[in-house]
């Protein structure tokens, strides 16, 4: 399998009549999850690995479902947070599912999870070079998975919110802004991901090595509770 | 490199020159205002932005900070925040009679020689002049950072002072930029307990602030305001790279941030960033979460808001959400344990 070069990412409606533009990866943030097997059947015809996500609630849940190139179902990624005055989704995901697409770890963050900065920390500790933004509500800029992706110096792609974007860490960006903005129209779009520029950057400035795990396992804010098994 | 005898030579003509200056010290004899009842509604808070260049003549660094001072009470403000490393510039107290000029490159491996030898020694004279500022005025403080000794290791803390002159905290820096490791600076080893009187207030330095976890721990903590003394090492300054820290850590977690920032040239360094007070963006008029902000990343100036804690407080247990405890302890302790294993001791 080659590397994630072109990712092609379709956003605005239910499953897209055609297979869309060739690519490395198919992103399919649609408004509502077709029968599986539809969605399988679309995947063959792709031959792409391909990740679908639902923008509505589908039996209670957010969800995203990742394929392999032969449609067959190799993930799901349910959101995992409710937000504060938002009594949906009925359903919680308790799973984080990270994948292994072209020698790459690519990872969802659904709706509103992508404002819970443990998430994108996982991601990154976890190696994943690329978070997928998904059914996501709109957000000012600068929040989210812009955020996520500054401290964490993955790579964010996002259908929505404010825009559909790919974000990179600042000093990544001819602009420094840290967001290549994509058009406003809904439809394919095509992305080419210039992973040199990422570890260029990761190399100058190794944001996650000045992490401090002895300080923070000393002060831990989050229950000392046994916890299961280790699961990504 | 220095060599030993040029190391010695300044660290002794440096300790002269803080004595003297100490023993010659004269501030003004303002009585602290009474002790006004604190209120939860209208706490006023300050941001310092100040220049970090080498300080020659000392009496004059302290006029100036009186200045900031005066326009501190004038506005009534209970808490006042300056810029990280706002003990380096004393440095330049002896610069001319040594190799630690203004403009004049060093290797990193050179300037951090010079900080370990000189940095400290000037770190008494600093407590001095803020630890009595701060008593004049009746205001807590929190002074920026000086570079400290402890255990043979150089650490970067954070001083705060109450207002009474007491220094209640120091916090070492715990999140080091690559430069400061190359200078031989320490990262801190823990958090401090931070009790500043009545304050619901937590310091960390400068890069603290890309971290969640920093903003995360001081919550559980029990803060309810952050300040942040930075100094950027950012020749290009951008909104967006100032939105990486304080702001972004305000966003996730709704605590207001106070950002004192260094401007100027330090050592060869130049150093940007604007002054500020942050709060969520659904409490400011334009939703930019932004209540005070200097003008310029150069320069100097003061900007000052009023914060009212119980609508912040209310706005993070209503509105601001939290990561699942048991998510983040299946998925993320294990990791910080894995880092923990793996790094070098």
């Amino acid at each position: 399998m080659s590397e994630i070069e072109e990712v092609s990412y379709w956003c605005g409606g239910r499953l897209p009549p055609t297979s869309g533009p060739a690519a490395d990866l198919v992103v399919l943030d649609t408004e509502g999850l077709p029968p599986l097997a539809s969605l399988a059947a679309w995947v063959m015809e792709a031959r792409t690995p391909t990740i679908v996500a639902a923008r509505a609630l589908e039996q209670g849940a957010r969800m995203a479902y990742f394929f392999d190139e032969t449609g067959t179902v190799v993930g799901r990624q349910l959101q995992l947070h409710r937000m504060p005055g938002d009594d949906t989704p009925d359903r919680l995901g308790d799973d984080l599912q990270v994948m292994n697409v072209g020698g790459h770890r690519v990872a969802a963050l659904l709706a509103g999870d992508v404002v819970v900065p443990e998430l994108g920390r996982i991601l990154a500790l976890s190696g994943v070079d690329l978070v997928l933004g998904l059914a996501l509500p709109m957000l000012p800029a600068y929040l989210g998975l812009w955020s996520q992706v500054q401290q964490n110096q993955f790579i964010g792609l996002a259908g929505t919110a404010p825009a559909p974007s790919v974000y990179l860490p600042c000093e990544a960006t001819p602009d420094g802004s840290g967001t290549l903005e994509w058009s406003h129209r809904h439809g394919w779009w095509v992305k080419t991901l210039d992973w040199g520029v990422l570890q260029a950057v990761r190399g100058d400035t190794p944001l996650l090595a000045a992490l401090n795990p002895d300080v923070y396992l000393t002060h831990p804010w989050w229950s000392r509770k046994a916890s299961d098994a280790d699961a990504i | 490199m220095p060599t030993r005898f040029e190391l010695v030579v300044a660290q002794r003509l440096l300790a002269v020159i803080a004595r003297w200056e100490r023993l010659r010290l004269r501030l003004p004899l303002r009585q602290a205002p009474s002790p006004m009842p604190w209120q939860r509604t209208h706490l006023t808070v300050a941001a310092a932005q100040w220049r970090l260049d080498p300080v020659t003549r000392f009496p004059s660094w302290v006029d100036q900070l009186v200045d900031y001072f005066e326009e501190a009470h004038r506005r009534s403000v209970a808490l006042l925040v300056f810029p990280e490393d706002m003990a380096i510039p004393l440095l330049g107290l002896v610069s001319g009679r040594i190799r630690v000029t203004h403009g004049q490159a060093l290797s990193s491996g050179e300037t951090g020689q010079w900080l370990y030898a000189l940095a400290p020694r000037v770190e008494r004279l600093y407590v001095d002049v803020f630890s009595r500022l701060s008593r004049a005025y009746g205001m807590t403080v929190v002074a920026g950072s000086a570079l400290t000794l402890t255990r043979s290791r150089l650490f970067n803390r954070a001083l705060v002072f109450g207002p009474d002159g007491t220094l209640l905290v120091a916090q070492a820096k715990l999140h080091l930029l690559p430069l400061e490791r190359d200078w031989g600076i320490c990262p801190g080893t823990r958090l401090e307990e931070q009790p500043v009187g009545p304050l619901p207030l937590f310091t960390a330095v400068c890069h603290d602030a890309s971290f969640f976890e920093t903003y995360r721990m001081a919550e559980h903590a029990g803060a309810e305001i952050m300040a942040i003394p930075i100094a950027d090492p950012d020749v290009d300054y951008q909104d967006s790279k100032a939105r990486r820290g304080a702001w972004a850590r305000t966003q996730e977690t709704g605590l207001p941030s106070i950002v004192g920032a260094a401007t100027g040239e330090l050592y060869g360094i130049r150093l940007t960033g604007k002054a500020a007070v942050y709060v969520p963006l659904a409490l400011t008029d334009d939703g930019g979460g932004i209540v005070a902000q200097s003008a310029s990343p150069d320069g100097e100036g003061l900007v000052s808001a009023t914060l009212n804690l119980n609508q912040l407080a209310a706005f993070r247990r209503e509105l601001v959400p939290q990561a699942r405890e048991e998510l983040v302890a299946r998925w993320l302790a294990p990791r910080y344990d894995r880092m923990r294993e793996s790094s070098p001791t």
